[in-house]
């Protein structure tokens, strides 16, 4: 019962915004068919624009979110347009657009060094007054971090799912011309697509960077994770993104139960090992999860 | 002689190891274009096989003190048998999955390299491997010989395959898997034998290169290696065998020999801003290749083959 106390609370603490990277990530593939490697450095940017806005400017931490939301949205934007869209115009296959998607990665995870500088930095610490949840202790931060990155994601599921943006969101995915037909303009809206992605994104390297320290790795780092939650999740459409969240969670609190039977270096070998079963034994047909 | 040496060749030392990496990762792009460029599988770990090549040789030579040759066969055959898993593993997934897979490799290599300490040393290193033979100071510059010697050898298969019936069910593969499923061809098994030859020689060229690095350390199992061997493919042409020897030429030749040969940069611009500088222009090379000139400098494998269509990898829209 410890054991799994420990896990639900320290999986949930240390893991929560994988689940909201998932969702962004999931948001561009599902909806634009693009699996971005470059959305790693959405994330990352998120984190140093917010740690920026946190020291530099000296705001709270809850109000350099809004920075980081913002910013990352408008660099996702950006690399849609610039880049993404260019692709999608000419017609380049799903292999070249993902190695496009690594050459963009590669050029602003290095890109951003020269103007953040090569070394760590950190935001101002938002402070250690703690309790005990279910008898693991906890600092109160984390907390609110936890419910703030799990109702993002409740909230973004239900952006998509139950506002007018998010039903037109949906009817372009589902039907490119129909929703042309009846009025969309699919430009604005797969604009927005990419903005909500990158908020998402954005958030979740704010939370990462506030737990530890933001580095120019920070997103790229966890993008494989991050990719496998994706795929595993799998269904292809705006409805599924609630099983990004749950599989992300879920992946969160089982390499955090799996670092605490073993060590934290077989752990991620496992986790590894069990996502590459579950896309195996889906592709020969004997797991029905994530096909929609 | 040597003063004549040095002002030809710059700093020698800089000269030798440009030089083989140069044709090493050429080396790697030819073995990736079948995978990638051929067959359409798009290997991102491609790091991980070599790694595990590498790491194989020095564990063996160092650890268990096994003779060199024996050591390089089993390091070779090693990152084969990972080659077959790896096969087993992508051969019917789409490209997301693959892509997940394969990373998921990479990643797991530089675990095993960090972690495994009683095995690799970790963060310590491992070392010394040296050269199986001693001919003095120039011992470097003939490994490099024998490296290229590899590298020709493995460009001379991979042009048999293209001229075999293997190297065309490969390309019908890469076109349309299920009509070369339909016509009666084991795709599944014929996947897996290309991972498990092709991923055998990058094996063999980590293991080569183990001795050229003499201490082992997990950060050589780094991505920026896969991005080097994809850049060399893109920039070449991945479709042609001779595309990635041009590309690694253009691209890797000209940021570690080259410039930093003949290009008088200061000492701390050298470590620290010059190799961020070469991966920015790396990754705005992809992106500006694959946009504007997908088929690489070289061009399309053959000109009867459907020379203006672009959506040979277009699997889903």
């Amino acid at each position: 019962m410890d054991y799994l106390a420990d896990s639900l609370v320290i999986g949930l603490t240390e893991q929560g915004p994988l689940a909201l990277a998932a969702m962004g990530m999931a948001l561009i593939y599902y909806l634009n068919g693009v699996l971005n490697i470059a959305y790693a450095e959405t994330i990352t940017l998120g984190a140093y624009f917010g740690m920026w806005a946190n020291t530099t400017l000296g705001q709270s931490f809850y109000t350099s979110l809004v920075v980081s939301a913002v910013v990352a949205g408008a660099i996702s934007v950006g690399s849609y347009v610039l880049v993404f869209r260019v692709a999608l115009h000419r017609h380049v296959g799903t292999l070249e657009v993902i190695i496009i998607s690594l050459g963009l990665s590669v050029f602003l995870r290095h890109g951003l060094q020269f103007v953040f500088g090569y070394l760590a930095r950190f935001y101002e610490s938002p402070g250690v007054a703690s309790m005990r949840i279910l008898g693991v202790g906890v600092t109160r931060f984390q907390l609110v971090a936890v419910a703030l990155v799990i109702g993002l994601g409740a909230a973004l599921y239900l952006f998509i799912e139950r506002t007018d943006p998010g039903q037109r969101i949906r009817a372009l995915a589902s039907d490119t011309q129909l929703a042309e037909v009846s009025g969309i303009n699919p430009r604005r809206v797969t604009v927005l697509i990419w903005f909500i992605a990158g908020v998402a994104g954005g958030l979740a390297g704010a939370f990462w960077g506030v737990a530890s320290s933001v580095q120019p790795n920070l997103g790229f780092s966890r993008i494989l994770l991050i990719l496998l939650v994706v795929v595993v999740a799998g269904g292809r459409s705006a409805s599924s993104l609630w099983r990004v969240q749950a599989v992300g969670l879920l992946a969160g609190v089982l390499l955090t139960a799996l670092t605490l039977r073993i060590d934290p270096l077989h752990a991620q070998i496992w986790l590894l090992v069990a996502f590459a079963i579950v896309l195996k034994g889906r592709a020969r047909g004997m797991l029905r999860i994530g096909r929609a | 002689m040597d003063a004549v040496w040095d002002f030809l060749f710059g700093s020698p030392a800089f000269l030798t190891f440009g030089l083989y990496t140069v044709v090493m990762v050429a080396g790697l792009a030819i073995l990736l274009h079948l995978q990638l460029g051929v067959a359409g599988i798009g290997n991102f770990g491609v790091v991980g096989i070599w790694g595990l090549g590498m790491y194989s040789i020095g564990v063996l030579t160092v650890n268990y003190d096994w003779p060199y040759l024996a050591a390089l066969v089993t390091a070779t055959a090693l990152a084969g048998v990972a080659g077959l898993a790896v096969g087993w593993l992508v051969a019917d997934l789409a490209a997301d999955g693959v892509l997940g897979a394969t990373l998921a490799v990479a990643t797991i290599a530089f675990l095993i390299a960090d972690g495994e300490r009683d095995l690799t040393g970790g963060q310590v290193g491992l070392g010394t491997i040296d050269f199986p033979f001693d001919v003095g100071a120039r011992t470097d510059t003939v490994w490099l010989a024998i490296l290229a010697v590899v590298v020709a050898a493995i460009g001379a298969y991979a042009a048999r395959v293209h001229r075999s019936p293997y190297g065309r069910l490969l390309i019908a593969i890469g076109d349309n898997e299920a009509l070369a499923r339909s016509l009666g061809k084991s795709t599944f098994a014929t996947k897996m034998q290309l991972f498990a030859i092709t991923s055998a020689g990058m094996g063999l060229l980590g293991a080569l290169y183990a001795s050229m690095s003499h201490f082992l350390f997990p950060q050589h199992i780094d991505v920026r290696l896969t991005v080097a061997v994809v850049v060399a493919l893109v920039l070449g042409g991945s479709r042609r065998v001779a595309g990635p020897l041009v590309g690694a030429v253009l691209s890797v030749g000209l940021f570690d020999v080259v410039i930093k040969v003949y290009v008088k940069l200061p000492a701390g611009f050298v470590e620290q801003a010059y190799p961020k500088v070469q991966q920015m222009v790396f990754g705005a090379l992809l992106i500006v290749l694959l946009l504007f000139r997908p088929r690489g400098l070289l061009g399309d494998m053959r000109r009867d083959r459907r020379a203006q269509g672009r959506g040979r990898w277009a699997a889903r829209p």
